[in-house]
């Protein structure tokens, strides 16, 4: 796991200050308390289940690399019900399939957060928290 | 105060017609003409989701409208662990300085002030009641049949009743998070009044209601896309003025989905206010 340099990218810097703002108006079921959501790390990995389930979906994902990083990160996502809506859908992730994500990480350090984005093997970025106005940035260039 | 007065009359009545009523049946068979009346009515159809995205207050702006006057968004205080904000997200009055209190009221809270920012059991899968539950970020849709209008509520799969065959409350209701509602047509306004509600209901999800709260929502289609509810808690026992706000829903051309808050919950709040968060694969 390795802090994004913000720099890097503009559009996905935009993204993630969207993302920043609304993500503590996005949570029907609670507050966003355990996440540390004014950082955003990136991760990369193998998928290794997605579950497509209320309140939350949640995906597990195997990180190989050195032992601080390696292992099984949880990662709980929106709904499927806003998912859904979204263009998402219980086959978007799939076991096997190669990402990265970007996730607001917990604050106690576990291996865990919430996803804000993944970028599909195909290279598509799929935004999970909402975005400012309801555009769909998968959609967008 | 002139409504509360009106409520208060309203609440006489209500004694008096629950006292006759006692026996009425809980139901009857509808006609071929209360159908034909509800085809008079105005078309609520599709689902309909709270504006948490802040796209009706985007149109306001672009009009002139007043900013700042009630909004839907925010972390629902009835649920949020850690949400401070009013149920619903809605501000009070635009004064910012939170709902006015009878002296009374006042006085007792105090001597024993509630907590503020107190955490909500949303993330333990219990949901917010009257209001808040009308302001999740998911939508909700109207059932409208003779004498009864069911309001779906995507949101922790929640149903309302409101009674629209001329029913009064009962006399003495169970104390519960939807409370009891009854309403009736005012022209294209469906206005709705619930009473009965349990400890768990908060008035600006901060402060606990007398047994005389009502909260009364006015309903209306605005037009093709949007639908308004002006909600306004009643309290003369807590409130010196009561408190309204107004929130916004988008027409959605879909369908209520499932929402089984149990089926796979990470999420936990104690008895402190504590978030908990599961990294166990559950399923």
């Amino acid at each position: 796991m390795r802090a994004i340099n913000p720099f890097r990218n503009i559009h996905l810097l935009s993204a993630m200050i969207v993302a920043l703002l609304l993500a503590p108006y996005a949570l029907a079921h609670h507050s966003t308390a355990m996440f540390d959501m004014a950082k955003t790390v990136e991760i990369t990995g193998t998928i290794k289940e997605f579950q497509w389930t209320n309140p939350h979906t949640f995906t597990y994902v195997t990180v190989e690399g050195d032992a601080a990083v390696a292992g099984e990160y949880a990662l709980e996502g929106m709904s499927p019900n806003y998912l859904g809506r979204e263009g998402w859908s219980r086959h978007t992730l799939k076991p096997g399939d190669k990402v990265t994500l970007q996730v607001h990480p917990l604050k106690d350090g576990r291996k865990g957060g919430f996803m804000v984005s993944v970028t599909l093997p195909d290279g598509k970025v799929m935004y999970n928290l909402p975005v400012r106005g309801g555009v769909d940035p998968s959609k967008t260039p | 105060m002139q409504t509360a007065f009106k409520f208060a009359v309203a609440a006489g009545l209500v004694v008096v017609g629950a006292a006759m009523a006692a026996d009425a049946p809980k139901s009857r068979a509808p006609t071929a003409a209360d159908y034909a009346a509800l085809a008079k009515l105005p078309d609520w159809s599709g689902v309909w989701e709270p504006d948490w995205r802040g796209e009706h207050r985007a149109i306001e702006a672009r009009a002139g409208g007043a900013p700042g006057g009630a909004r839907v968004g925010g972390p629902p205080a009835g649920d949020a662990r850690g949400g401070s904000a009013p149920a619903g997200g809605a501000r009070f009055g635009g004064r910012g300085g939170g709902p006015q209190l009878t002296p009374e009221f006042q006085a007792k809270m105090a001597a024993n002030p509630p907590a503020r920012g107190g955490a909500g059991s949303g993330a333990n899968c219990v949901p917010p009641g009257l209001p808040g539950i009308m302001t999740q970020p998911y939508p909700i849709e109207f059932l409208i049949t003779p004498g009864k209008i069911g309001i779906l509520i995507e949101a922790y799969m929640q149903f309302r009743h409101v009674f629209t065959d001329g029913r009064p409350h009962p006399a003495d209701p169970d104390p519960t998070y939807m409370g009891h509602s009854i309403g009736h047509w005012e022209g294209d306004t469906l206005v709705v009044d619930s009473v009965g509600f349990n400890d768990s209901i908060k008035i600006g999800g901060r402060y606990p209601h007398s047994d005389q709260m009502h909260i009364v929502e006015r309903i209306r289609r605005v037009d093709k896309d949007w639908m308004q509810i002006q909600t306004t808690t009643i309290d003369p026992e807590v409130l010196a003025e009561p408190i309204t706000t107004t929130n916004w829903y988008k027409h959605l051309d879909d369908e209520i989905r499932e929402y089984i808050c149990l089926e796979n919950n990470h999420d936990s709040v104690d008895e402190n206010g504590q978030p908990g968060f599961s990294t166990e694969n559950q399923k």
